[in-house]
């Protein structure tokens, strides 16, 4: 289908005047080419105006309306730059001002002095080497970082993943004490990176069953008791080495949920974790982002109506929610981001289904606007 | 590919072959043609002055070296021979070469700020002139590389006794004159672009050492081994109204002198000149002592000023052109052949409502009763509209009604009241004291009528859309720009049958006119908004008179000729809400007009003023004022 064919079949499917159309057609074409024809997952022949003409053909004509003023108005799509720009940010913005602030307290200095004053400028420099950079998934941009802050950070202080393996970490050592010329160096600071939390709960979340903690973080925090135990009497950290964790992108119900979890987490990781903990975010998602029955009711309404209850799945009930309608643990996010659709979003964006009979009758099939590519199949 | 017609400016097309397949030669003709003929083009100082979207850097940009080569390499495309003869007979192309080297500089940039150095004025004023300079002996370069020119094989060809100049401009090699330069250009860079400036001891020789490039170079000439070419240099200062006032005041004396055998234009806005150069057609601007204006300036004005019906036909072609090319470029008109704008847009008018003709049935019959118009004398004015529209598009039923009620007033203003009350001697009723006639004013004035009272479309057609522009290309394809993209959709949705019903062509012309006037944002556009409305409701009240006086009716104030010329004079404000008024299309001046057995200055509404006020694009009716009247609106 080309995007002619598909602006036709938009024009027929929705009742739109001559002047409408002409509207609705100039948006569609400025922002497919300038954002949404950019989303990974769309193929040649099948980007965002033909998808969206597929996708709309799902609803009854007399819901297509609803549908289409959701994605014209509540959408909201983050795209390559604004993700490259705060994977850019991160190092300047964050992380350095942080590690400035942490040397001029060690040094009982204001934080202007550690630029100016030689002395504070080299134990920046050397605490900004021991500082190690773990991504938490592939949406961490390991290889931008590297990239944007080549001057700053060195390759053997930034690791794709948080799995490692003890030669992968003692190789880490060596290289820092080899930088520093310091035979006993240890990493002082860890980074751990994602791109995008909207519940909090695959980073940290506490497990009724199991009465546990669970998540990246607890993953996190095996890999480095492994570490430990394999190093023979050495160590990956300093002592009192702390902990951050930074997200790109975060929603505000995740952002809060993240930092009143860690508090209540970190007792249970016992003597050896990190003395201080914390979180930063790229960007906060506004608090009134999510979708309700008064703000979108009429499209509230759809993702009840155009819903196959084969969604569900254990992996989606961990998040609190068994009806996926508003997505994962009912986030009701209208949010895409160029590389997936988080399953947070509302599933009408993302899930594709083949409908069928169900427990509670016939469920419709779903056709997605923004394919995901799942992780749990 | 995106809407072209919504691409505000040529600079945004950065590769030379996509600005050719647009651009559209019928300006050359119409500005450059006869003062190129008569050797006034390239051997003296040329100002050229227009509106915004007038076309200024699309013109000069066409004579840039690096677009003469390109246009030269392709000159066998069809689209490209009227330009190659265009430029060929505005000198710019001699035997199929380029003549001139030419180049732009726009001014937009740090020239402006030499203006606020704490330096003394000869300084300020030397130091700018040699930035200039530097900066268009680079430019004349790097064009000449950018078409492929090894610059080894360039030499420059001095003026006569210049040959000792010539060392401190770098020499007579190509390379020796960029080096010398990119040395001029960085150490003047230094200063202006200083957080501080340096002290006038501490300022760098290389800035105020003696660099005169313009004194010097007459041509460039090629030696490749086998051609022996040689060039006029051509420098083009765009967006000149960014300077300070004196600074361009100083940079026209100094590129007015006679002995310069570069070819150098100023391009500017009608801002940048003063309220008298605007509004008088006599009055010259205050040059130092020494330059003769006309005889050392060439002053070519991208606006009406001479032929009105000629310059509007010439833009309506090169309108046609310019969309033709234009719809070349989108897919979907260019895969069915649909090449020309005209052909999509419909000519005849939507017929009135039943209701609504009925009603006008009943208008005409009440007057033809109160005025006491025998049947007799009403089937003689019917047969006169018949004679008139007989074998006409726009022969229809509400128009003949329409154009009968004017025939109607007009009788009843040309009987005595007398005659109406006694005369019944005679069958046909009294007589008219002038006969009454139909032609194509009273048929305009009818159409007027229809569409204020009952909304029966008036602007349509490619030719009121192109009249609608004020001769603005920027203008012409604002409102274009909707009217494609609405064909567009219709092609889209439809296949075929795309064209544009006369009504959807009025309101979208309408709209966009509208949000046009919304976005208005240049100097004292809320007065320029007071005056213009204030006319234009005047306008279309004397245009709604039931007798159609002035024909489609009026669109223009005409103040006594001699009390306009005093309004800079007496009266600063208006004479500056004028002057944007006419820089920003907002009005165009008719100076000299002779109507009435008196000589007129016409304040003419704008094309988008006229199409947001419903009055008409046909010229000539004018309502007399004072600049009392002008002062009473803007006061308002």
């Amino acid at each position: 289908m080309n995007q002619e064919v598909a602006l036709k079949v938009l024009g027929t499917i929705m009742p739109w005047s001559d002047d409408q159309a002409r509207d609705e057609f100039a948006w569609l074409k400025l922002m497919a080419r300038l954002k949404y024809d950019g989303y990974r997952d769309f193929r040649a022949g099948m980007r965002f105006i033909e998808s969206l003409a597929t996708w709309l053909q799902q609803f009854a004509a007399h819901h297509r309306e609803t549908a289409y003023q959701f994605v014209r108005h509540a959408l909201v799509y983050i795209g390559p730059g604004e993700m490259q720009k705060l994977v850019e940010q991160f190092f300047p913005h964050t992380v350095r001002s942080h590690l400035k602030q942490l040397v001029a307290d060690q040094h009982h200095a204001p934080s202007y002095r550690v630029l100016v004053d030689p002395k504070l400028q080299d134990a920046l420099e050397v605490l900004q080497r021991k500082t190690l950079f773990m991504g938490l998934s592939d949406g961490a941009r390991i290889d931008t970082i590297r990239h944007a802050n080549a001057r700053h950070l060195n390759n053997e202080q930034v690791v794709q993943g948080t799995q490692v393996d003890v030669d992968k970490w003692r190789d880490l050592l060596d290289n820092l004490r080899k930088d520093l010329s310091d035979p006993k160096a240890r990493f002082q600071l860890v980074y751990l990176i994602d791109d995008f939390t909207a519940t909090g709960t695959s980073f940290l979340r506490f497990d009724l069953k199991t009465k546990s903690w669970k998540g990246k973080l607890c993953r996190f925090k095996d890999s480095v008791d492994n570490a430990n135990r394999s190093l023979q009497g050495d160590a990956v950290f300093v002592d009192d080495w702390r902990l951050c964790i930074h997200h790109y992108i975060a929603s505000a119900n995740a952002a809060q949920a993240i930092n009143q979890r860690l508090p209540k987490a970190i007792p249970s990781f016992g003597q050896t974790w990190a003395t201080d903990t914390s979180a930063s975010f790229g960007t906060i998602l506004p608090p009134n982002l999510p979708i309700d029955h008064t703000s979108h009711p009429g499209f509230v309404a759809l993702t009840n109506t155009y819903y196959d209850p084969v969604l569900r799945t254990k992996h989606t009930d961990i998040g609190g929610a068994k009806h996926l309608g508003l997505g994962y643990g009912a986030c009701a996010l209208p949010v895409v981001l160029e590389h997936n659709t988080p399953n947070n979003s509302v599933a009408l964006l993302w899930a594709e289904t083949d409908g069928g009979s169900r427990e509670n009758g016939v469920a419709p099939p779903m056709r997605p606007l923004f394919r995901r590519r799942h992780r749990h199949t | 590919m995106a809407n072209p017609f919504e691409k505000r400016a040529t600079e945004y097309l950065r590769d030379e072959e996509a600005f050719l397949a647009v651009v559209t030669p019928e300006p050359l003709l119409t500005f450059f043609k006869k003062p190129a003929e008569e050797e006034r083009l390239f051997d003296r100082l040329a100002m050229i002055i227009g509106t915004p979207g007038s076309g200024k850097t699309t013109l000069a940009r066409l004579f840039q070296f690096t677009t003469l080569t390109t246009l030269l390499r392709n000159r066998d495309i069809t689209n490209h021979k009227p330009l190659v003869d265009s430029l060929t007979s505005c000198g710019a192309i001699v035997d199929n070469h380029p003549a001139i080297v030419g180049g732009r500089l726009p001014l937009e940039t740090e020239y402006r700020e030499f203006w606020e150095l704490p330096y003394p004025d000869d300084l300020k004023t030397g130091l700018m002139t040699a930035l200039l300079q530097a900066r268009a002996v680079l430019t004349w370069l790097r064009n000449l590389e950018a078409a492929d020119v090894a610059l080894e094989q360039v030499e420059i060809v001095p003026r006569e006794n210049a040959h000792a100049a010539l060392r401190a401009i770098g020499g007579d090699s190509a390379p020796q004159l960029l080096r010398r330069a990119r040395e001029v250009e960085a150490a003047i860079y230094g200063i202006s672009a200083a957080l501080l400036p340096p002290k006038i001891a501490d300022v760098d020789q290389q800035a105020t050492v003696a660099y005169r490039p313009f004194d010097v170079i007459s041509a460039l000439r090629l030696h490749d081994g086998r051609v022996n070419r040689q060039y006029r240099p051509l420098i083009v200062f765009d967006d000149a109204h960014s300077l300070h006032p004196d600074q361009l005041s100083y940079l026209r004396h100094w590129l007015a002198r006679r002995e310069l055998e570069v070819a150098r234009w100023i391009l500017t806005r009608l801002d940048s000149l003063t309220p008298a150069e605007v509004l008088s057609s006599r009055v010259r601007p205050a040059e130092p002592p020494g330059l003769n204006h006309s005889r050392e300036i060439t002053v070519i004005k991208l606006q009406s000023g001479g032929d009105r019906a000629r310059e509007r036909r010439a833009f309506r072609k090169m309108a046609k052109d310019m969309s033709a090319r234009y719809l070349r470029q989108m897919e979907v008109f260019n895969r069915r052949g649909l090449h020309s704008l005209g052909d999509l847009l419909s000519t005849n008018p939507d017929p009135l409502s039943p209701s609504n003709l009925d009603n006008l049935t009943r208008r005409v019959d009440t007057r033809q009763r109160r005025y006491g118009l025998s049947p007799r004398r009403r089937n003689e004015l019917e047969g006169q509209i018949d004679n008139y529209l007989s074998g006409r598009q726009e022969d229809t039923e509400d128009l003949r009604a329409a154009i009968l009620y004017v025939l109607l007033e007009r009788y009843a203003n040309r009987v005595p009241q007398r005659d109406l009350l006694t005369d019944v001697m005679d069958v046909s009723g009294p007589s008219p004291n002038r006969p009454l006639a139909v032609d194509s004013g009273v048929a305009d004035g009818a159409c007027i009528h229809l569409l204020h009272r009952y909304q029966r479309p008036y602007f349509f057609g490619i030719d009121t859309l192109c009249d609608a522009a004020s001769e603005n290309a920027e203008q012409f394809l604002q409102l274009a720009a909707r009217v494609v993209s609405q064909l567009e959709t219709r092609l889209i949705r439809r296949g075929s049958d795309a064209m544009l019903t006369a009504t959807a062509q009025h309101k979208l012309l309408h709209s966009r006119a509208s949000e046009i006037l919304n976005e208005w944002d240049f100097p004292d556009c809320d007065a320029v908004r007071r005056l213009a409305d204030g006319i234009a409701e005047q306008c279309v009240s004397k245009s709604l008179e039931g007798n159609a006086s002035l024909k489609g009716g009026a669109n223009a104030f005409g103040i006594p000729q001699h009390e306009f010329d005093q309004i800079p004079a007496t009266n600063q404000a208006l004479a500056r809400t004028l002057q944007l008024g006419v820089a920003y299309n907002a009005f165009v001046l008719v100076p000299n007009y002779h109507a009435k057995k008196q000589t007129w200055c016409l304040i003419e509404l704008g094309g988008i003023l006229l199409l947001h006020h419903g009055l008409t694009l046909k010229r000539g009716g004018f309502l007399e004022r004072r600049p009392d009247d002008l002062l009473e609106l803007l006061d308002a």
